[in-house]
């Protein structure tokens, strides 16, 4: 299962569905981060609006992408968390390390600086 | 050597209740199409498997009111297969005493169940039942 | 053990595809409960940390060590057994995913999140046979379920 990935204004948007869980979506998402990483980009949104599940493990993924992300001087950001995604990153208090957007357009603008 | 190693084995216990067949079709899905079968051989093993335990929930007397069954991914040779088990400890029948049921007595009839072992066979690649005053056991199984 | 019956029990080898499996088997025989859809995430999310725990550090990943899942309905709580073959792990040595110096780790928010939506767990650890995690969670339906049966019975 291959994460779809768009393009816009040197931004990387990537789309998983389904579920970021234990062997299902993690590595994939892993592999999706990895990919865009290694093609150069380091601005990368994540569209979370089709995710139905996320476990310790998506979480996990999330967390490392970030850390690599950040790590190469680029940003990743999360777009539209579903409910039951936000409720788990608050348990988590990752609310407070991932910059979060409910806005396709806002979330592409704060990486233009 | 062997042709016919365990790939992957599952065991499922379900109370003889309403819908818990589900559970059993889901499952026998999962692995389906974690072997990657075609849509269609998932949705004949799907119903199968509904069947099986259907026929268990309403024919096996069972005291114990549980059915087992047994998931296996069988292969190394190719083709693979999943090989599904359903286990009973109820009354049990002998296959001679199933008097395989006509199209035109069961129109008739008030009740249209009954199909069950005439539809697993006909839904499945290979079909296996022993069933003795012990309970009843079904062995049934599908090529990917 | 588990006072009443049904339950339904779940044995799979220690592979990680196995958590989704198991979430699937259980999650469909649960339906028939009428849970809010709330409530069957975290029982969701629950059995699948306790499984992936249960592969992972439990069974340490070994194919041939078996992890079952018994789950039932006990005094008006759902109740759920994770069972490995292993040689036991400490819960406690677990680093708190919530100290800022943790919050970027990979791992270790399973039993967090376990915590967060089961309202006990308690952990046993026997040698000769590994670990088994206990979970219960209150559930309302199954609390007035239950007050209607004694209710029944006591007439």
């Amino acid at each position: 299962m291959k994460i779809p990935a768009r393009h816009r204004a040197g931004i990387t948007i990537l789309e998983p569905k389904g579920k970021i869980t234990i062997g299902v979506g993690d590595v994939a998402l892993r592999e999706a981060v990895h990919e865009a990483l290694e093609a150069g980009s380091t601005k990368i949104l994540i569209n979370l609006k089709d995710v139905s599940t996320i476990d310790s493990s998506g979480i996990g993924e999330l967390v490392s992408a970030y850390t690599s992300v950040t790590n190469r001087g680029g940003a990743l950001r999360l777009l539209h968390l579903p409910p039951k995604v936000q409720d788990i990153l608050q348990i988590t208090q990752l609310v407070t390390v991932f910059e979060v957007l409910d806005d396709e357009e806002e979330a592409v603008a704060t990486f233009e600086d | 050597m062997a042709s016919s190693a365990v790939l992957r084995e599952v065991t499922l216990t379900l109370p003889m209740l309403p819908d818990m067949e589900i559970a059993a079709s889901k499952t026998a899905t999962a692995l389906a199409e974690f072997m990657e079968m075609s849509s269609d051989k998932i949705d004949e093993v799907r119903m199968a498997v509904v069947e099986a335990c259907i026929n268990s929930f309403e024919h096996s007397r069972a005291d114990d009111r549980k059915v087992e069954i047994q998931f296996a991914v069988l292969g190394n040779d190719e083709p693979e297969r999943l090989q599904i088990t359903i286990r009973d400890s109820g009354v049990g029948f002998t296959p001679e005493s199933l008097v395989k049921p006509r199209i035109e007595d069961k129109l008739k009839a008030a009740s249209k169940r009954g199909w069950g072992l005439t539809i697993i066979k006909g839904l499945m690649d290979e079909v296996d039942i022993h069933s003795g005053p012990g309970g009843t056991t079904v062995v049934m199984s599908k090529l990917r | 053990m588990m006072k009443s019956e049904p339950r339904v029990h779940v044995e799979v080898e220690s592979r990680l595809e196995n958590v989704e499996l198991v979430q699937i088997a259980v999650e469909s025989s649960l339906a028939q409960l009428d849970l809010s859809d709330d409530d069957a995430h975290q029982i969701g999310i629950s059995i699948r940390e306790a499984v992936a725990n249960a592969i992972k550090h439990g069974n340490q990943g070994d194919v041939s060590k078996l992890v079952k899942v018994e789950m039932g309905i006990d005094d008006g709580d759902l109740l759920i057994r994770v069972h490995d073959q292993g040689v036991g792990f400490d819960v406690n040595g677990v680093p708190n995913p919530l100290e800022p110096e943790n919050l970027l780790r990979r791992n270790g928010r399973g039993i967090l999140l376990m915590h967060q939506f089961m309202d006990q767990i308690e952990y046993t650890f026997q040698p000769e046979s590994g670990t088994v995690v206990e979970m219960r969670k209150e559930l309302a339906v199954l609390r007035s379920n239950s007050a209607k049966q004694q209710e029944e019975e006591k007439q």
